[in-house]
């Protein structure tokens, strides 16, 4: 019986142990002060699993900004909940410069769409670091059953017969936004095709291969196999100019749509964050950015490097974010 | 057939160094594998900054070597210590585990081990030949299919359940409930009881680790006065002619089993584990001697590892010929592709016919190069088997906290697995068994995905059953529920001195 105790003495000792270690490096933090920042490793928080498209462009860039940072940056994925697990980590730590949050749109688009209850204003914007367009995507047979070769054929057809497309998206992510603002700058209503949820990309390229569904949203680096094999017809670019490596197909705006959100992936700081950190956090990101190798290597991953500081960023975020709500109640499908 | 790219491949993977990579890669993985709360998909994620440098097809090789290993690594911790290293090992514990306790730990560790090199093999056969048609087939499965399939493996709670199939529904239903936690995949929340933590539901690792890892530990205390487990030196080397025999007397099951990994592999929906649970219990339906699974039956060894194996060819079909990679490992793994400039797609197998043939040939030699490594590590391995309790339950409790925090890098994860420990050990004192809870949990959320998805598309129910393959498993999904059910009332008409429980499952 002794022995017994004492090994459940230990198992709850090293227990305690366990957490107390794991706890500990998130809370011994102290208050940094600007000129020697950062004086110990910075984490970086993804709030989607390992391997996702968001994953891979922040690691990447991080590996590149950490030597001018002099110190490590460390991804943590946190992913699920539509990334708001790790956006609501980033958003309730210790504004001391050493916690950041990588992401994009789907703040926004978590909260307009009624998931989470606060968005960018919560947080404390550092910088923007790239841009990926959306490439809307329709499968082969849709297209040729259809004759649809343009946004605008698309459009029209929609608008010919509502509740007959089926859409892919995830709910509550950027592509969730991009279909719907889309539509309704065409002066359609968002709500007259029919969503199929997916939980993912990947899934959803399933989908429109199988033709289970007529169309998604998708980007060049994870639709481009498709594209070159002709089994999905991207319908335009949704950025201001052309993809140099998709020549042959316009952009919304050059078929007549005014339409040009592109998904912008950036790092975002808890509210409060001293200034004088973001600016140093800002500006190792800067000078990665500025390297023609990683942007290379970024766009090979099909994006583009689009560095804006953070108030050019804070102040991109608040006009999005307007736009957003106004847009609300047509995403709810 | 273009047979230069396969010899091209071949002298490509057998280059020293690539070679070398293939071989840290399988240790890797089975390491990963071995140690319950590592899981390959990790080591994948760490390995993936070292290929940044390499070329794609010494990337790609590394990681096809720590896929594979991951996958049949899981079979060690599963034998000697009844805690399945990896999800998809699950179902090793319930047969070798009690053959480990009926001092034959050596044979379990001998048949498991080849059966994963073979299911590997067969399964990398499959890839090489059989791809782009069952990639085909695996695009016919629309999400009715997916659902009935995924209905029809839940059914097969009543064939883990022993001879108690009312506390295998209520394992079930338990393990489903659990799975409801969390938003659902219309965005509306669930069963968060107001905490932020609970909103993204509760990952499969820390139910797996609390269930069986830190339930068995709580157990093993129990049993701590009694002596460890003494093994001569015959059972620790592993007994050649009865695994050849042994693995000739289950030809049938492995095939089948591998088959079913393969095709259950290339369903980008399906999963790993629902391939070993259904390789399980066809095993034991088709098995002579029935009563034996769940006390130590070599068979049900042979069908968890090669299904769980054979999976590794099968989950590469759709991200080879569709470029629609099943899963995060696989995800991960094309990311190597993608960091090099070259995209998975339809193309690939035309574009670089010397890539797809070395995953192919690194299949192969990494299966003989797992077989090798783990025959030469088993007689330190099986040692584990006769550590202490006082010295192995700490070390496992430790491994398995920082494993299950690496997960999402929070806290939460680790009270989980507490949470599930005491969860795991009240419901075996109460003799409910817990494959049906792991199933359940497992399942739920993919059946649910799968069932909203074919009702956004079409809100009427009538497609389940107008679709062929879809009947077909709804069809299957009835018939395993009848015959559990004349299973339970012959059994009882046999036996009425009480159900007889087994503990392992």
């Amino acid at each position: 019986m002794k022995t017994k105790k004492s090994i459940l003495v230990s198992v709850l000792l090293a227990f305690s142990l366990i957490v107390s270690a794991c706890g500990g490096s998130s809370s011994e933090t102290s208050g940094a002060s600007a000129s020697n920042f950062p004086t110990k490793q910075v984490k970086l928080v993804i709030p989607y699993p390992p391997g996702g498209g968001t994953d891979v462009l922040f690691r990447l860039i991080a590996s590149y900004a950490e030597k001018h940072l002099g110190q490590t940056i460390v991804p943590a994925n946190m992913g699920g909940a539509t990334a708001t697990i790790g956006s609501r980590e980033v958003k309730d730590a210790r504004a001391d410069g050493y916690t950041i949050l990588g992401t994009h749109q789907v703040i926004a688009t978590a909260q307009h769409t009624g998931i989470v209850d606060y968005g960018f204003a919560d947080f404390q914007p550092v910088a923007q670091v790239t841009s990926t367009p959306h490439l809307p995507l329709v499968s082969k047979k849709f297209a040729e059953d259809n004759n649809i070769e343009t946004l605008n054929d698309f459009i029209e057809y929609v608008r010919a017969n509502p509740g007959t497309v089926l859409w892919a998206y995830t709910v509550g992510s950027e592509d969730h936004y991009t279909i719907a603002a889309l539509l309704d700058q065409a002066g359609v209503d968002p709500r007259s095709m029919k969503y199929v949820n997916y939980p993912g990309t990947g899934p959803q390229y399933a989908a429109l291969v199988a033709d289970q569904v007529h169309g998604m949203t998708g980007d060049y680096a994870s639709g481009r196999g498709y594209i070159e094999e002709g089994n999905a017809i991207a319908l335009a670019v949704v950025d201001e100019e052309r993809n140099p490596y998709l020549p042959d197909v316009p952009t919304a705006k050059e078929q007549g749509i005014d339409f040009a959100v592109t998904v912008d992936r950036g790092l975002l700081a808890p509210k409060g964050t001293p200034i004088e950190l973001i600016e140093a956090l800002q500006e190792a990101f800067d000078k990665a950015l500025a390297d023609p190798e990683l942007q290379e290597k970024i766009e090979e991953l099909g994006s583009f490097a689009r560095y804006k500081p953070h108030d050019e960023y804070s102040d991109f975020l608040t006009d999005l974010d307007a736009t957003m709500g106004l847009l609300a109640d047509k995403m709810k499908f | 057939m273009d047979y230069s790219s396969i010899m091209q491949a071949f002298s490509a993977v057998l280059t020293p160094s690539t070679f070398m990579l293939l071989a840290i890669g399988v240790f890797t993985g089975i390491l990963a594998g071995c140690i319950p709360g590592l899981t390959y998909t990790m080591a994948i994620m760490l390995a993936f900054p070292f290929t940044f440098g390499m070329d794609p097809i010494s990337g790609i090789t590394l990681m096809v070597g720590i896929y594979i290993g991951g996958l049949s690594g899981g079979l060690i911790a599963s034998i000697l210590l009844g805690i399945p290293g990896t999800p998809s090992s699950v179902t090793t514990t319930f047969d070798g585990f009690p053959m480990t306790r009926n001092g034959e730990p050596g044979r379990a560790l001998g048949i498991g081990i080849l059966s994963s090199s073979v299911g590997t093999i067969v399964g990398a056969i499959a890839l090489f030949a059989l791809g782009p048609a069952i990639a085909g087939i695996a695009l016919k499965f629309g999400p009715w299919e997916i659902f009935s399939l995924v209905l029809f493996a839940l059914t097969l709670i009543a064939g883990l359940s022993g001879q108690a199939l009312s506390k295998g529904l209520v394992a079930g239903c338990i393990g489903l409930l659990i799975a409801t936690i969390g938003y659902d995949p219309t965005g509306r929340l669930r069963f968060d009881f107001g905490m932020p933590d609970l909103s993204g539901g509760i990952s499969i690792l820390p139910v797996l680790i609390g269930l069986f890892a830190i339930s068995q530990l709580f157990k093993n205390i129990e049993e701590i006065r009694q002596q460890t487990l003494t093994l001569n030196k015959e059972q620790v080397r592993i007994p050649l002619k009865q695994v050849f025999k042994d693995m000739y007397v289950e030809r049938w099951n492995t095939l089948r089993s591998s088959g079913v990994g393969v095709f259950i592999g290339a369903l980008p929906a399906a999963g790993a584990e629902t391939a070993t649970f259904i390789s399980y219990d066809q095993a034991k339906k088709f098995a002579k001697d029935k009563e034996k699974y769940g006390k130590g039956h070599p068979g049900g060894v042979v069908a968890s590892e090669t299904s769980n194996s054979a999976l590794a060819g099968g989950a590469f079909i759709p991200s080879i010929t569709l470029g629609i990679p099943g899963d995060v490992a696989q995800a991960v793994m094309f990311g190597v592709l993608i960091l090099h400039g070259i995209t998975p797609g339809p193309g690939l197998f035309q574009n670089q016919p010397v890539l797809v043939n070395s995953i192919f040939v690194s299949l192969m030699i990494g299966s003989i190069i797992m077989l090798v490594l783990q025959t030469l590590l088993l007689p330190i391995l099986i040692r584990i088997a006769l550590i202490p309790n006082t010295i192995l339950i700490p070390s496992i409790l430790v491994i398995s906290c920082v494993g299950t925090y690496a997960l999402n890098n929070r806290m939460f994860d680790v009270w989980c697995i507490l949470v599930f420990g005491l969860l795991g050990y009240a419901l075996d004192k109460m003799k409910v068994p817990l494959g049906p809870v792991i199933l359940g949990f497992i399942l739920g959320p993919k059946a649910e995905d799968e069932l909203i998805e074919a009702l956004q598309m079409n809100p009427s129910f009538a497609e389940f059953f107008t679709r062929p393959i879809s009947l077909l498993f709804l069809i299957l999904a009835a018939g395993s529920i009848a015959y559990a059910l004349y299973q339970q009332s012959r059994a009882k008409k046999k036996d009425r001195s009480g159900p007889e429980f087994n503990q392992f499952i």
